[in-house]
């Protein structure tokens, strides 16, 4: 049977084509493309480049994701040239009247609509995206939007439940990580507080992760569902979902109280434990130097913290300072967590006191403080431990002290950043790392927004998040704000907080806020209002239904992006890697570069000069490969600019189209970079005391106060991580079931929910987004496998399959994956759920520090459905 | 003498389905078919719950059971210990899904769509001049590629070009693949390390796929 051989295929043999899979936050992982007569059929991880071997990060190996990417490009349901809308009734089920238009005439209408919003007032345009797709795209997207103006950032991460961004902010803000890792060529003890890694630690962590297993490393999985994670682990503990924190602190109190074996040392030299605190709850400083004290034991005073005189420093105990009373910081830090003993947590968590107890000792046990290991010459400490928070711990009410917590307990034994300890790294390039910055009294910087008003963005991100990494950084814009909350407050706007004009466009790239956010009421009703949306989107789903253009851009991997990963985070960390995507065919339709796209709209709204410039910027390019600021350059030409710059010239694109990527072995020295870098400029983690956050949220409560804004929460602006009861303890008693979500490893992050290879496989593998219930608590409601139920929440329900399962806590009903589709071809067809239309957006589920939504746990009632 | 075999460690396999998305791709099996599954079981009750996760596919066993009842002769075992299927000889009679304890061997009988309704997609029509339907169809040990890499000179199961492509992509580094004759060859060496075990011993079938942990 003849072949139908789309335009610009090779045929007749076989080739593989090297790129990468950055189909989610883990990669990239290098690839290459098996095409067979011209097709792409599979993939395989690519070792055959220079140096690769057993260099490349993912040593040869993928997980299911990529052929998603593969299937993806012969989808007939692709949209396959520019939309227009012809039925201006817009709504759910109701037809846009699609008719097919011209590159030129769907440039020209968007470049038009934007063009008069950006000369009246920018911050009209709203604009969303996908996360992970979007990393390799500083250079042009993030460009487009700065040279625009001040937009409004509705971003998918950052506040989501796809998102664990107030680890990224904190972590960012401790030990400049953009997330934390396990150091898994040297942990000897994993506890893992809801992560299910298996699915979502991508192809490298596992193979570290099973590597480790092998040589003896013990993991300790809490976590309500018996994941795929839980499964392979040495120990599962089932904990009362939403109770994590009461955990982190009692391991806290645990560690300060009854066990006692601290790292002294790594809490004088490199955290604020030794700083004073007086009375206000604020540093004590010198009156005359305004520095912050500690108490010199020796001298029986108190003395500047950078006084090279300071011979014995206090860690505990209650001093004078002037006529005031202070303690250091682990002084109030052991007060503090007094309170948090097992007992009290065990009632909270439903984790026995005595397990609390356990797990707390193995961790002291296994950190072997005092420890030091060699590496290339270099003496390190050696903490072989780890705790890893999960996205229900890092991102949801309270996130903001589980993420301290975390933090503190890995001070405590001293392995943050050391060789088999709490790592961090991050996902940027290095032209856009924040770095190890010099900040107050002696820390890391912590970056913060002064306070403002009136307020600019829909969800005031600038008055309650002052931690955010929003508006200094655009390409961060979406970090630690409560997106969600700009829905909401667009449909509903809350007393007294005048809000910014509303939205006259809006632009959205991949992702999908109708299914991503929470309750997709407000996001409905804001976006069938709006007066132009703009998708660039490969196939139709839920927002191209209420879009007015639709542009279909390429597909991964018709693609150029060059992705220089230099500081990837933790475990990947041992090697630096830049790496090439490229087409692995000639484009299939009528279809064009996101950026492309972006660099025409540029060039027909007149700020191409501007755009250049920034694009110079956010792609790292350097001289003399900057664009010039009027000439008109596409994708392709500034990707090869780009690897010369990053090269410094060495390597051009035709190199890396032929080789793929380069691969750098780190050193040590590279890799504990961050810990020596500490040592070196005596810079301290700004913990346990997260005075800033205390300092701000002093002010924001006295600010919110003079608004007469009494809606936002405002008491978890505190220093040391306090316990405050979650917000699902407020649901009435009827909605008596947790409902958790995970994600599938085939699904993690991707946009591959369209493909029929990877729905067979969910199937196949019995991983099916069901609804998943304990047999008891099943039988107890009369309910079987495979009966039809309603799960309902105070704000929504949806209707599933039921599962049954024992390796789930009968209080709680798991919903792995995240469908719930209506209007994607495929994947509308499966019936399948998402947990997040049962998700409340409000004030009171959002965490006031980091802006996170309660939506990784929620809580319903579940009933058979009539009828079924 | 050669005989192809894999090793597939328990302990190590994280049930994430890259095996069976890389069989399933490379060989452009159709619609509805996978010659590698993952099989999980949970056994046990709350709390004191285990998941077994175990990858299965064809054992090609040196005493077959599906090559004795073949009645076409379609169904051999090769000099490698690979057993194979000729389509041109399978008359689809199915004699060696009965006699096959592990399941691991499929009927295509119908042409299935990957997207219903919507034509042949590249995929579809990549497949369909593969496999005709009314024949039998099971995993292979990637036998074409494996006999490229020989011809290239290379070693199956340390070349990659020359190894299954599961074993290659495993992202858990759970499947070994290579001559289990060779006392030397890295199965050979985890098998006698591991007390490897086959599945099923008591058929007599002696599989060439030996699990670990």
């Amino acid at each position: 049977m003849a072949v139908d051989v789309p335009r610009g295929h090779q045929t007749g043999r076989d080739t593989w084509i090297p790129t990468v899979c950055w189909d989610c936050i883990r990669g990239p992982d290098l690839i290459r493309v098996h095409k067979k007569d011209g097709i792409a059929i599979a993939v395989e991880g690519n070792i055959e480049g220079p140096g690769f071997d057993c260099l490349s990060k993912n040593k040869g190996r993928v997980c299911p994701k990529p052929f998603g990417l593969v299937q993806k490009l012969y989808n007939p349901n692709r949209i396959k040239s520019p939309l227009k809308r012809t039925n201006p009734r817009k709504g759910r089920g109701i037809d846009p009247q699609w008719v097919e238009i011209s590159w030129d005439e769907a440039l020209d209408t968007t470049a038009t609509k934007l063009k008069a919003i950006r000369e009246k007032d920018s911050s009209q345009l709203s604009v969303y995206h996908d996360s992970p797709s979007a990393l390799g795209l500083f250079g042009t997207w993030f460009s487009f939007f700065k040279s625009f103006g001040r937009v409004q950032i509705l971003w998918a991460g950052g506040s989501g439940i796809r998102c664990g961004s107030s680890m990224h902010t904190f972590a960012n803000h401790i030990h400049s990580a953009f997330r934390c890792h396990p150091d898994l060529t040297y942990c000897n003890y994993l506890l893992v507080i809801g992560f299910n890694l298996a699915v979502s630690g991508g192809v490298v962590m596992n193979l570290a992760w099973r590597d480790a297993a092998k040589r003896g490393m013990k993991t300790v999985v809490v976590d309500p569902v018996l994941t795929a994670t839980a499964a392979r682990s040495e120990e599962w503990i089932p904990i009362r979902p939403s109770t994590d924190l009461a955990l982190l602190l009692s391991l806290i109190h645990v560690i300060i109280h009854e066990i006692g074996r601290i790292d002294e040392d790594f809490l004088i030299t490199m955290t604020n434990s030794p700083y004073l605190v007086g009375q206000d709850g604020n540093f004590a400083r010198d009156r005359s130097t305004g520095k912050v004290l500690v108490w010199d034991t020796d001298a029986g005073a108190a003395k500047p913290f950078d006084d090279p005189s300071v011979k014995d420093t206090a860690l505990e105990g209650t001093f004078t300072c002037g006529n005031e009373g202070c303690k250091p910081v682990y002084q109030v830090l052991k007060e503090h967590v007094a309170e948090y003993t097992p007992e009290w947590a065990s009632k909270i968590t439903e984790v026995p006191a005595s397990t609390i107890r356990k797990i707390a000792g193995e961790y002291v046990d296994h950190a072997s403080i005092g420890s030091t290991i060699k590496l290339n010459g270099t003496v390190f400490p050696f903490r072989p431990v780890h705790i890893i928070i999960g996205r229900p711990v890092e991102a949801s009410m309270n996130c903001y002290q589980a993420v301290i917590a975390s933090h503190i307990l890995a001070a405590l034994v001293g392995c943050l950043e050391v060789p088999g300890g709490h790592g961090g790294g991050t996902v940027q390039p290095t032209y856009l790392d924040l770095g190890l910055n010099p900040g107050d009294d002696g820390m890391i910087n912590m970056h913060s927004d002064d306070y403002s008003w009136p307020p600019v963005s829909y969800d005031g991100a600038e008055i309650f998040t002052p931690f955010g990494l929003h508006r200094t950084r655009p390409h961060l814009a979406g970090l630690g704000r409560p997106g969600h909350l700009a829905w909401l407050n667009l449909t509903h706007p809350p007393k007294n907080f005048p809000m910014p004009p509303a939205p006259e466009a809006y632009i959205r790239w991949r992702s999908n806020p109708l299914l991503s956010i929470g309750d997709p009421a407000p996001v409905y009703d804001v976006l069938t209002a709006m007066p132009f949306l703009l998708s660039i989107s490969y196939v139709h789903d839920e927002v191209t239904e209420l879009s007015d253009i639709v542009l279909p851009d390429h597909t991964e991997m018709e693609r150029f992006e060059l992705l220089p990963t230099t500081r990837a985070p933790g475990v990947a960390r041992r090697y630096k890697q830049i790496a090439l995507r490229q087409p692995v065919v000639e484009p299939l339709h009528d279809t064009r570069d996101i950026s492309d796209i972006l660099t025409e709209l540029a060039a027909r709204m007149g700020f191409l000069a501007e755009y250049n410039e920034n694009v110079n910027i956010l792609s790292g390019l350097i001289e003399p490969y900057k664009l010039e600021k009027s000439k008109k350059y596409n994708w392709i030409e500034i990707v090869d600019r780009q690897c010369k710059s990053v090269t410094k010239g060495s390597h051009d694109l035709e190199w890396f189209k032929k080789n793929g990527a380069i691969t750098i072995p780190m050193k040590a020295e590279d890799i504990y970079g961050v810990h020596l870098h500490m040592k070196r400029s005596g810079m301290r983690y700004p913990i346990p005391y997260m005075e800033k956050v205390k300092r701000k949220g002093d002010d924001l409560i006295k600010h919110l106060a003079e608004h007469e804004i009494d809606w936002w929460p405002t008491n978890a602006y505190t220093a040391l991580p306090t316990y405050i009861p979650c917000v699902l303890e407020e649901v009435p008693p009827e909605y008596d079931m947790f409902v958790v979500t995970s994600r599938l490893i085939e699904f993690n992050l991707g946009k591959n929910i369209e493909l029929p290879w990877l729905l067979e496989l969910t199937e196949h593998m019995g991983d099916q987004p069901e609804i998943v219930l304990n047999t008891a608590t099943a039988a107890a409601k009369n309910i079987k496998d495979g009966d039809m139920v309603w799960l309902e929440s105070p704000v929504g329900k949806i209707k599933g399959s039921v599962i049954t399962r024992e390796g789930i806590r009968p209080d709680t009903i798991l919903i792995p994956g995240q469908f719930g589709n209506w209007a994607m071809p495929l994947a509308s067809k499966t019936g399948w759920v998402n947990q997040s239309a049962l998700t409340t957006i409000d004030y009171k589920w959002t965490d006031p520090v980091t802006g996170s939504i309660q939506g990784n746990v929620v809580k319903a009632r579940i009933y058979r459905a009539g009828g079924a | 003498m050669t005989r192809y075999g894999m090793v597939i460690d328990l302990t190590r396999c994280i049930g994430c389905g890259s095996c069976m998305m890389s069989c399933k791709a490379e060989n452009q099996l159709p619609p509805g078919i996978f010659w590698t599954r993952v099989l999980k079981k949970e056994s046990g009750k709350y709390p004191a719950v285990s998941i077994s996760t175990v990858p299965v596919l064809c054992n090609h066993c040196e005493e077959a059971a599906c090559v004795k009842v073949c009645p076409s002769g379609a169904t051999s075992r090769q000099d490698d210990g690979t057993v194979i299927v000729d389509y041109e000889k399978c008359t689809g009679c199915r004699y060696c899904m009965m006699a096959c304890p592990y399941g691991a061997r499929f009927y295509h009988d119908k042409a299935e769509l990957f997207y219903p309704g919507q034509g042949l997609s590249a995929h579809d029509r990549i497949s369909r001049q593969e496999y005709q339907t009314g024949v039998v169809v099971k995993c292979t040990f990637c036998h074409d590629r494996v006999q490229e890499g020989l011809k290239k000179g290379l070693k199956p199961g340390s070349d990659r070009e020359a190894t299954p492509i599961c074993a290659n992509n495993c992202m858990a580094k759970a499947r070994f693949f290579g001559d289990l004759d060779d006392p030397d060859s890295e199965v050979s060496v985890l098998i006698r390390a591991n007390r490897g075990r086959q599945l099923h011993p008591e058929y007599g079938t002696e599989p060439s796929v030996y699990y670990l942990g």
